[in-house]
Formats: structure tokens, sequence, C-alpha cells
């Protein structure tokens, strides 16, 4: 079903054929079991509130219609007969409050799956996994990193907690914004948007060293800083070509990024579309990833409500971040 | 007459810039030396803690121990960081001792009782992050010695280089042991 056939009329069924759970090789069992004893069980009545939500969302969508007809009748006859000449545009304005109150069931039903489904995903990567909506990270400990674009605003989004071998992992979406004057209005312009990864480390960091989108030779041959950070060169000419590194310390930096670690990166940065950019500071490893995709969210409605490419696709993502972990040995304690 | 006034004006800068990067370069090389010598001094810190846990365990290695607290004091003696033989010296004294180190990880392998214990495991884990921080410190280093070679070797350089008396830095090598092939079969037996 697609948003035509769903607005002519078409039949609306429940869904109950499954699709596949998608993982790498010895781990689609494990998948499974925790797919099978946290998330099957809610996908009968997520599916039967997934109907429920289609039926009055093509109700309310006729309903708006029909409203929004006479609105637009009454206003025309009373503006021919009073001669007000109202803007054609203000014919539009009751069609606002109109979609807001027909979107509101597939509001209501995808907050309910982020509030029940969720957490039930985010708890097979550990007991203290938390997927919140609400909570946030710390703006301030993100602008230190160094990372951040001029901006105006910040907006977080959904954000998860957990750890892995006693690494804290934290995630959330962010989107920054930034006002632009332009001739004699402002615009708002969004400078970022994606996701910021947060893993603590149990060790100890010194140095400021920042792995950005590799700038240009120009610039480069110009400016050998950022941020008051210096230049790394490093050995790989493949993430030379793709990032730029910069640090306070040398050492470190090359200590950091391994030969591993840099082609984990690349791996990183490849399953992404946008840009991928990552610091180490404060005993922390930041990652940012541009994205325009929306994580964490559900996918269309007219899907059937089986959860599975939504685990499918969250486990991806979080081995990849767990991959990071072990690469970096970020959970060792040291006498360093 | 203006005109050569000119041209020796922008000889002179330009010999005086390229003077200045390579005295950049040969400090970075030196900063890059010290820098090994910094993780160096962490692992001969380390290596006495080793040995004493070692040594109650380990009878039979007596003369790989005796090597490697020689080389440790060796490691930690000063230097001459203009003298090319000197850092070259105290680079292959180094890596000599990262190999006898390297020896002893694989030895205690024989000794499960050595293995087991949690002191020397903490201090194993901590040889190997030192470790790896000097591999990272190597690669800085070398790099840095690349800029500076190519730098005085390559034409007008290695003119102003002999002229301010600016020399090439050894490279931070792999010991010729480590290079070697390896036989399986001494490991099968």
């Amino acid at each position: 079903m697609n948003i035509v056939s769903f607005i002519l009329g078409a039949a609306i069924k429940p869904k109950r054929q499954s699709q596949r759970l998608v993982a790498v090789r010895g781990e689609i069992e494990s998948l499974r079991a925790h797919y099978n004893e946290y998330i099957e069980p809610l996908t009968r009545k997520f599916e039967n509130r997934r109907v429920a939500c289609l039926k009055a969302i093509r109700q309310r969508i006729y309903m708006s219609v029909i409203i929004f007809l006479v609105i637009v009748l009454v206003v025309y006859l009373f503006d021919t007969r009073q001669r007000l000449d109202i803007p054609w545009f203000l014919y539009l304005l009751p069609a606002l409050p109109l979609f807001w109150w027909s979107s509101r069931p597939v509001k209501r039903y995808k907050s309910d799956v982020k509030e029940q489904v969720f957490p039930k995903i985010f708890s097979y990567f550990g007991d203290d996994f938390i997927f919140s909506p609400t909570h946030s990270m710390s703006l301030p400990v993100l602008k230190r990193s160094k990372l951040l674009p001029h901006y105006d605003d910040a907006k977080f989004d959904d954000y998860v907690q957990g750890t892995y071998k006693g690494v804290e992992i934290a995630i959330n979406e962010l989107q920054l914004t930034k006002e632009v004057r332009r001739d004699k209005r402002t615009d708002t312009e969004t400078v970022f948007r994606g996701v910021m990864v947060q893993l603590s480390s149990h060790k100890k960091f010194n140095g400021h060293t920042v792995v950005v989108k590799a700038r240009g030779g120009l610039i480069n041959f110009l400016s050998d800083s950022f941020n008051s950070l210096s230049r790394v060169k490093l050995e790989d000419p493949r993430f030379e070509q793709r990032f730029d590194v910069f640090s306070s310390d040398q050492i470190e930096a090359r200590y950091l990024l391994t030969v591993s670690f840099m082609e984990r990166l690349q791996e990183l940065a490849s399953s992404f579309t946008g840009k991928i950019q990552c610091a180490f500071y404060d005993d922390k490893l930041l990652i940012m990833l541009a994205s325009r995709d929306n994580r964490f969210e559900l996918g269309s409605i007219f899907n059937g409500a089986t959860f599975e490419y939504e685990f499918s696709q969250i486990n991806k993502e979080m081995q990849q971040l767990f991959a990071m972990i072990e690469v970096l040995k970020l959970d060792e304690y040291t006498g360093l | 007459m203006e005109g050569l006034l000119l041209a020796v004006g922008l000889v002179v800068i330009i010999a005086y810039l390229w003077y200045v990067s390579l005295v950049k370069k040969r400090n970075t090389g030196r900063e890059a030396l010290s820098g090994i010598d910094v993780q160096i001094k962490k692992r001969s810190n380390l290596v006495p803690n080793i040995l004493k846990i070692a040594q109650k365990f380990m009878q039979h290695e007596k003369t790989l121990l005796t090597d490697i607290t020689e080389l440790r004091a060796q490691a930690t003696k000063s230097y001459d960081t203009n003298d090319v033989a000197q850092i070259r010296e105290h680079l292959a004294v180094a890596e000599q001792l990262n190999n006898k180190m390297g020896q002893l990880m694989i030895n205690v392998e024989a000794y499960p009782e050595l293995k087991s214990d949690n002191t020397m495991l903490q201090a194993m884990q901590t040889y190997n992050e030192v470790e790896a921080h000097i591999s990272a410190a190597r690669r800085f280093y070398n790099a840095a010695v690349t800029e500076l070679n190519n730098a005085v070797e390559i034409f007008p350089g290695s003119i102003i280089a002999s002229m301010a008396n600016i020399k090439i830095m050894p490279f931070y090598e792999a010991d010729e042991a480590s290079k070697a092939s390896i036989d399986a079969t001494d490991f099968l037996k």
C-alpha cells in the first residue's frame, strides 16, 4: 500500500508476515532469540494499533477534506459578497490545523513504539541500555570537542545510553542551526544534522586530537593548524585523502590513529552517506556523524509492525560502534 | 642596477625562508626524538617491576634477564642529540631492549604460574600500552626525519643546510633480528 492507494480507499489489513532479521553469521541466533522473547510478543498488539491508526487517519483525512472545502466555500462566498479581497493563501490557513489533527494518530503510534518497543530493542545490547526521546548530552562538553561548527541554536532528539565492556556509550541526535541574514530577512540554516556518539575511555587522553573531513591541499598548504591544534601527517594516503588530523600531542594522535582504527573509521564513513568527524578529548571519544536520516525512527506506517528491519538496522550500527571500542581498546585499564 | 638589487633581495628572502623551514624541520625531528625518549623512559621505569616479578619464577632465564638489565641501563644513558652516530646507537639500543622484552613476554607463556599472576598481567598490559606509545613515537619521529632528510638532501636545500650545518637524522629502524624471517619449526618443536 502507498499513500495514493491508501487515500483512494484500499483495504487496510493486518500484516502478520514476518520480514527477515539481518545480521552477520553467528549473531543471527542470538538476535532471533532476543526478538522472539522480547519484541515478537509486542508485534501483534502494535499491528492491531497500526491498523486502527491507519483507519483513524483515513477517516480524519476524509473529514478534513470536507471541513476544508466547506470553510473555503463559506469564506469565498463571504469574500465575494463583502468584497474583502482576501489573499489566496489565507484560504489555505484552515489546512494547517486539519493536517495536524489528521496526522495525530500516526504521531501517537510512533511515539508509543518508541516508548515500548525501542527500549526492548536496545536491551539486546545490555540491561543498562536506555532509549529516551527526551534526554540529551551536555552541550558544553560537545563544544569542547572543537568539532561543532558555529551555530545559534541546538536541538536534540532521541538519546541512547548504555555500557559495553565497561565503556559508557551515549548516542544523541542533534541539529544545529544558524541565523543567516539575507537582504532584509533572516533565514535559519542547518549547519549540522546527524548523530553524536560519545564513548568514555578507561585510558587517559593527555592531548586533544580531532579527525575532520579533508580540507583540501590548498588550505593545508596555507595553514597547518585547526582551532589551535597542529596538523598530524599520517602514513596512510587513502586516509589522508579523506581526513585531516589535528592534535595538541603528535605522539598520542599516532597512538590513537593506528592502522586498524583508520581502516575502521573509513569503513564507518563508507557505511554512512554523510561526513564523519571525531575528537579524542577529556578521556572521551566523540564521533560526529552527519546524516540527513532521522535515526531510531520507525519505518513507514504502511509496513507491518514486525520491527525486524528496525532491530537489524540498529544492531548493525551498534556493532560498528562496539568494533571501534575493540579497536581502540577503550575498555582496557592500564597503569598509564 | 635596481633590478639586480631586487633579484638579490628576493634570493636572500627566499634563502632565509628556506633556512627557517630547515631549522623548523630539524627541531620537529628533535622534538620527535625527545618523544621517543619520554616513552623509552616510561618503559625503563616499568622494566624493573617486570623483572622483579619474573625473577621469582624464571630461574632458567638468568641470561635474558641480565641482558635486559644491561640494555635498560644503556637505553637510559644521556647522549648528544646533535651527533648522528650517537642517535643511531641510542635508537639501536632501544630496539634491542624492545626485542629482548618481546622475547621475555614470549617466554612468560612457558610459566603458567607467572602468566596467571595478577601483578604480572597488569604489568604486561601496561607494557604493551607503552610499546604502542613507542611505536606511535617512532611513526612521528620517522615522519619528521623523512621531511628533514628530504629538505636537506634536495637542491637547493642541500646548500643552505650545509651552510647552516643542518644534518640528516637517522631513521628509527627495526632491529635486524626482528626483520629476519621466522622459521615456524622453531615454534613447533
